[in-house]
């Protein structure tokens, strides 16, 4: 799922996608990568590029590897 | 006579009570692979492992040292047939892995890290019947040396390093939608604007 991050807790990440917005479960085991390199979920801001793969645990999206970057500056002038 | 047959009575009072005993533990749930093997299913299995690999292979000592060339011959091998099972990391945590039975073994644990390095190239060429492992081996030198990279690999699993786990998921063995979507990310995180993503999140 492909999106920008709304909203980062410590058990939960909230992403706006084309679809709207989605919430998945952030666990111990959830993978951070940031721009190709390992990262924490201490890393991931709001308005983050992101793309979250994630498994279904019953009614909640469990966030299994999430890959972000920032979110692009202003274009110079 | 008498006692003869009193202790014949009992013997076979004996092994009937086993087998029922044997039975009951095996057909616990049916066929199904969705009940966890018991302790002693567990255990016995294990010991019936080792005693069916022989000793000459049992002694082998890994012909090959553990060069940084070695293990990454040996990651990537392992990236493109075992990490389906048994995960890039070796822990058994995928979706194939956790649905076996017996369950795909965490590799970095003592129970495989205590194997003989002939015990893992016998099982990695052999394969365990009744298991999910497959016998990889062809029997040619070649197929014989990228085995003995691999037991150096999972010699290696347990100081894994998260750069490394990295490197494996770019070798995973991926369908042309997985490496089309795949692009698709790398694009989106790069500044492209998002396009639709067509992946199934339910396995």
């Amino acid at each position: 799922m492909r999106g920008i991050v709304v909203s980062v807790g410590r058990e939960d990440l909230t992403v706006k996608t084309s679809h709207g917005s989605e919430k998945f479960v952030l666990t111990p085991e959830t993978e951070f990568v940031k721009s190709g390199a390992p990262a924490a979920a201490g890393d991931l801001k709001a308005s983050d590029r992101v793309v979250v793969h994630a498994k279904k645990k019953g009614s909640r999206m469990e966030a299994v590897k999430v890959e972000f970057a920032p979110a692009a500056g202003p274009k110079k002038q | 006579m008498k006692t003869l047959c009193i202790v014949l009575a009992l013997s076979l009072a004996v092994v009937l009570g086993a087998l029922v005993a044997g039975a009951a533990l095996l057909f616990r749930g049916g066929i199904s692979a969705r009940v966890e093997p018991t302790n002693v299913e567990a255990g016995m299995a294990r010991r019936l492992l080792r005693l069916g690999i022989p000793d000459s292979s049992r002694q082998l000592r890994n012909p090959v040292a553990p060069s940084k060339d070695v293990l990454a011959a040996g990651r990537a091998h392992f990236a493109d047939h075992c990490a389906i099972c048994h995960g890039n990391d070796g822990a058994g945590r995928t979706e194939m892995g956790r649905n076996l039975y017996p369950r795909a073994p965490d590799l970095r644990l003592p129970q495989t890290q205590e194997l003989t390095d002939g015990e893992l190239f016998y099982i990695i060429e052999n394969g365990v019947r009744l298991t999910g492992m497959p016998g990889w081996g062809e029997g040619s030198e070649e197929s014989g040396r990228a085995s003995w990279h691999l037991v150096a690999f999972i010699r290696h699993l347990p100081l894994l390093t998260s750069v490394e786990k990295m490197e494996m998921e770019h070798l995973n063995p991926k369908g042309p939608d997985e490496w089309r979507e795949m692009q698709k990310d790398e694009a989106f995180l790069k500044g492209s604007a998002p396009s639709p993503d067509t992946r199934h999140e339910n396995h």
